[in-house]
């Protein structure tokens, strides 16, 4: 064998040379190789460095690390650079206190971002096929009626359909949100439920929902079979197996129990607790038979699919149309089928309608918050550079002294980082004491069940330990290099040379101005777009109307209840019918006189109290006869149909709902009403019948005094009426300021965020006026000695703010109005851009600022000259 | 008292110590740990103990005999001190006392 060639590996030998106590090291490398020898006979050379290697790794442990004089040394160094870091922040106790409410800030909002947003991220996820999974919902287009949207609602037949006659297609499931309340009663108990679901048999194979009793192949594939959550089976049926038993459901049918799966997890965009067999409502199988969720013409129940791997969804979408061309040619050119990937359901949903009964989420929503913390972060990392900077006069000599005494410039650096890294901890502990406040506080705004534990997940201390860490680096870095700079001569000739970063803290601070002016006018537009939306007048009196589901056992009894209800002189109107406002609508296609196409309406069968219930102006004609059926073939419509249909003279013209139809007369036109959100929906033309037979929903109108009173009164009726249902109702004027939550927390949100960083801007003001007034101290006083006047003074020292403030303007207002223009532009109705937001903005900022500024200069420009002069 | 409690492996490598007298460098008493228990120490395990058995003095060192096997390096010789000598003792007689005065009844 070749001599040189045996050999252990040289790199770890120079390592442990290096790591170990030399006195050492001769023994340890001497065993090391004599060792290595012997394994060269025994195992050969590879394995033999193999082995050295690992023996050589085991001595580095502090035991054999070299001693050194130099380490110690550092260690008395860094202690005094930490008892110094202390002391400063115990001298300066108001910078320290503006630092450090800037950090706790900007870490709180930044924690609170990363937590929701880390929350909303987990939706769906329970899914193991989630990939391949897609949910239909269809692009909506009709332009002969102005339509263009897009909505969730697809027919029974769609998803069958497809899954039959396209292989990429494995499997479907359709699945139908019951409309309301639906109440279960067992051994003469009555049990609501918040979510049922009608479902077809693969639901369970098809979703990660867990069954804990029952096949999850069978459960749901008889009719009439019902599978319920733990905690309803727990509510219903305590200690018994519900599995076999019989209980009342929906339209009073029998209904088996075959499974129990566990609640649905609050991470689900799906929310149901009761499912009931799709089987039960197909014609000739299941005793509901409901062919509107059997067909293809009726549009109300949502279809998922599986997809088979690797396929590609726009492919699929593009074999959809021919689909519809064959079977559902009525509809091929209105209906444009898509595919929503499970994955992006939650999110990315916000402009797909009719998603009922499901939880979403909001895209925007998340993004506004991640960027507003990171703009709120952004501002206090500037507050506390300035704050840093403008101490530069005060360590001058302490840096000075150091550097004289032999220090080098990264171990004076490293004593400002380490004072950064004291108050980031601080303030980062501080934050998780407060966001665990503030966690359980803003649930309700933002429809979250976060509890203080989602502040112990290992992300979130992770991020939090990396805040303190980034912070320290970053932040810190920068004042650290700068308050290190200073050369020992400059130090002892006594100059102070620090003022040359000034054009730097200006820059920061006009980035600041620009940040806060932004968030203002974007909270002060989001403000007045809510309001806007919430008092429009809706072309009805909102205001004391309560709607009661009354399609239920209390149909047979309406007469009663309602001359009950009248009998309290607080109750002014009832209207019984089908439809109410907020209850959703129906839409149907008709022919009016003169017209050969078909026109689609908005219908609501109405019975003769409606318009006076709800106060509705009527335009022209008059509504239908009180306590008379002679206008069952007479028809009121609204001034859009009137508008749409182009009629000068309305009244007496006629109308057909089918082709070959009676001719319905018109007799009245009722001035426009909104009927849904006015964030998403117009007023479409729009036909009210009368109905006086179908008794689905009952319209208390009620006065404005013993509202309490009143109310109680109802409940009292409703309860001496129904046996087996508990009262399902609400306000109209409620249930439009609940169309507009989304607003609502954008809202909340922004203000907050806005208010946050003007605070923190006046913070960052408030330490950068006094930095300056104390470097031009001696200026003024001498300005004073001279002669100047207090006003003169101040207005000397806002001057140079003055720019900054315009400047900042300047960068914001663009920036903000490009924005504000594109988040209005997805409502139907909106305010028009003006220059209101911008004004307040501005003057907002300008007070503040002045404020700030005077109330500082006045006091520097107040102290007696000889004072400060006298020092020297 | 604490300076005085002895580890098991402390010991046993102060008694191979002791054992090999005039040869006791680290490779020799691993083999001899190796040979007499049948356990195996890795070689930087060995130089712990010695290096936290020196500084509590219990052993003294020096360096001699360099051979081409080891790269021409000396050897690391250890040797136990007095104060050593008396702790090993010590351990000994606690062992002992102990043994002494286990009720017969106790291992039936």
């Amino acid at each position: 064998m070749n001599k040189n060639k045996i050999k252990p590996p040289g790199w770890i030998q120079k390592l442990v040379s290096r790591y170990c106590e030399p006195y050492l090291f001769e023994g340890i490398s001497g065993d090391l190789e004599e060792l290595f020898l012997e394994n060269v006979e025994l195992k050969g050379l590879a394995k033999a460095r193999l082995i050295y290697l690992i023996q050589a790794v085991g001595f580095f442990r502090m035991r054999f690390k070299k001693r050194s004089k130099r380490i110690s040394n550092m260690k008395a160094i860094w202690s005094n650079y930490l008892l110094t870091s202390f002391r400063s922040l115990k001298r300066h106790k108001s910078f320290f206190a503006i630092n450090l409410v800037g950090l706790i800030t900007a870490i709180t909002c930044s924690l609170f971002a990363l937590i929701y947003v880390h929350d909303e991220l987990q939706f769906d996820r329970q899914h193991s096929d989630i990939d391949n999974t897609y949910r239909l919902y269809k692009h909506y287009i009709n332009p002969s009626e102005s339509i263009d949207h897009f909505t969730y609602e697809t027919s029974g037949m769609m998803g069958p359909t497809m899954t039959d006659e396209y292989a990429e297609i494995q499997e479907y499931v359709r699945v139908c949100p019951w409309f309301s309340k639906a109440i279960i009663s067992y051994d003469q108990h009555n049990f609501g439920t918040e979510n049922l679901y009608f479902a077809d048999s693969s639901f369970f194979n098809f979703f990660d929902f867990k069954l804990l009793k029952g096949d999850p192949n069978s459960v749901l594939t008889a009719p009439s079979s019902i599978v319920i959550s733990e905690s309803l089976a727990k509510a219903i049926f305590q200690d018994q197996n519900p599995v076999g038993q019989v209980v009342i459901g929906l339209h009073d049918l029998n209904y088996t129990v075959t499974g129990v799966f566990e609640d649905v997890s609050r991470h689900s965009s799906l929310q149901f607790d009761a499912l009931v067999s799709w089987s039960t409502t197909v014609p000739n199988v299941g005793p509901l038979a409901y062919r509107w969720m059997n067909n293809w013409l009726a549009q109300g129940i949502f279809t998922f699919v599986k997809l088979s791997d690797d396929t590609n969804p726009e492919s699929v979408v593009e074999k959809l149309p021919d689909m519809m061309n064959r079977h559902f040619e009525e509809r091929a050119e209105n209906y444009f089928l898509q595919l929503m990937p499970l994955k992006k359901m939650y999110l990315y949903g916000d402009d797909i309608r009719d998603g009922r009964a499901m939880k979403a989420g909001s895209i925007t929503f998340v993004y506004t918050l991640t960027f507003s913390a990171l703009l709120v972060f952004l501002i206090a990392s500037v507050n506390y550079v300035n704050i840093m900077l403008s101490r530069a006069t005060e360590t001058h000599t302490e840096v000075g002294v150091r550097k004289v005494m032999g220090s080098t410039r990264s171990q004076l650096m490293g004593r400002f980082v380490a004072e950064t890294f004291i108050s980031t901890s601080i303030a980062t502990i501080i934050s998780f004491i407060l966001l665990a406040f503030i966690i359980p506080q803003t649930n309700p705004l933002l429809g979250k069940e976060l509890t203080v534990m989602a502040l112990f997940q290992p992300l979130v201390i992770g991020a939090a330990i990396t805040f303190i860490l980034a912070i320290s680096i970053f932040v810190g870095l920068y004042p650290a290099i700068v308050l290190s700079s200073p050369p020992i001569s400059s130090i002892l000739q006594g100059s102070s040379s620090v003022g040359s970063t000034g054009w730097f803290r200006k820059v920061l601070l006009t980035l600041q101005y620009a940040i806060s002016i932004f968030l203002i006018v974007c909270t002060i537009v989001v403000i007045r777009q809510t309001n806007y939306l919430k008092s429009k007048p809706l072309g009805f009196d909102k205001e004391q109307v309560m709607v009661i589901d009354v399609n239920n056992e209390v149909d047979q009894k309406i007469d009663v209840f309602e001359s009950e209800l009248l009998k309290n002189p607080n109750i002014q109107m009832v209207s019984t019918s089908r439809s109410a406002i907020g209850s959703g609508t129906f839409s149907t296609t008709v022919f009016p006189q003169g017209y050969t196409d078909e026109v689609t309406t908005r219908i609501f069968g109405v019975d003769q109290e409606f318009f006076e219930t709800y106060g509705m102006e009527l335009n022209y004609g008059r509504t239908f006869f009180k306590k008379s059926l002679a206008d069952s073939n007479n028809l009121v419509i609204n001034q859009a149909m009137v508008d749409y249909l182009g009629w000068d003279d309305p009244i007496g013209k006629h109308i057909r709902f089918s082709a070959d139809g009676e001719p319905a007369t018109i007799i009245g036109v009722v001035d426009n009403f909104h009927y849904g959100s006015l964030a998403t929906a117009t007023i479409e033309p729009t036909i009210l019948y009368l109905n006086t037979t179908t008794i689905w929903n009952s319209s208390v109108k009620i006065s404005g005094t013993n509202q309490r009173e009143t109310i109680a009164y109802i409940l009292d009726v409703w309860d001496n009426l129904a046996s087996r249902t508990p009262i399902d109702f609400y306000f109209v004027d409620e249930w439009f300021d609940r169309q507009y939550q989304k607003e609502t927390q954008l809202l909340g949100m922004s203000t907050i965020y806005s208010i946050i960083s003007i605070l923190l801007c006046a913070l960052g003001l408030y330490g950068l006026t006094a930095l300056i007034l104390q470097q031009r101290q001696k200026e003024i006083c001498i300005r004073k000695v001279l002669g100047a006047s207090v006003s003169s003074i101040v207005t000397l020292v806002n001057r140079q703010f003055m720019l900054i403030i315009v400047i900042s303007f300047t960068i914001a207002a663009p920036v903000a109005y490009y924005l504000i223009s594109r988040w209005l532009d997805a409502f139907v109705y909106k305010i028009s851009m003006d220059l209101v937001a911008f004004a307040i903005a501005g003057i907002i900022t300008f007070l503040i600022s002045i404020g700030i500024i005077s109330s500082l200069s006045i006091k520097t420009a107040n102290t007696n000259p000889s004072d400060t002069l006298s020092r020297e | 008292m604490k300076g005085t409690n002895l580890g098991e492996l402390e010991e046993l490598i102060m008694l191979t110590v002791a054992l090999l007298y005039d040869e006791a460098y680290g490779v020799a008493i691993q083999k001899e740990i190796k040979k007499r228990c049948n356990r195996t120490i890795t070689i930087s395990t060995v130089h712990a103990a010695l290096a936290r058995l020196h500084s509590k003095g219990y052993v003294d060192s020096r360096y001699d005999g360099a051979t081409p096997e080891r790269g021409g390096r000396r050897k690391h010789l250890f040797q136990v001190t007095k104060s050593g000598q008396k702790v090993l003792e010590q351990v000994k007689e606690q062992r002992n006392a102990i043994w002494d005065a286990i009720p017969e009844i106790a291992f039936k």
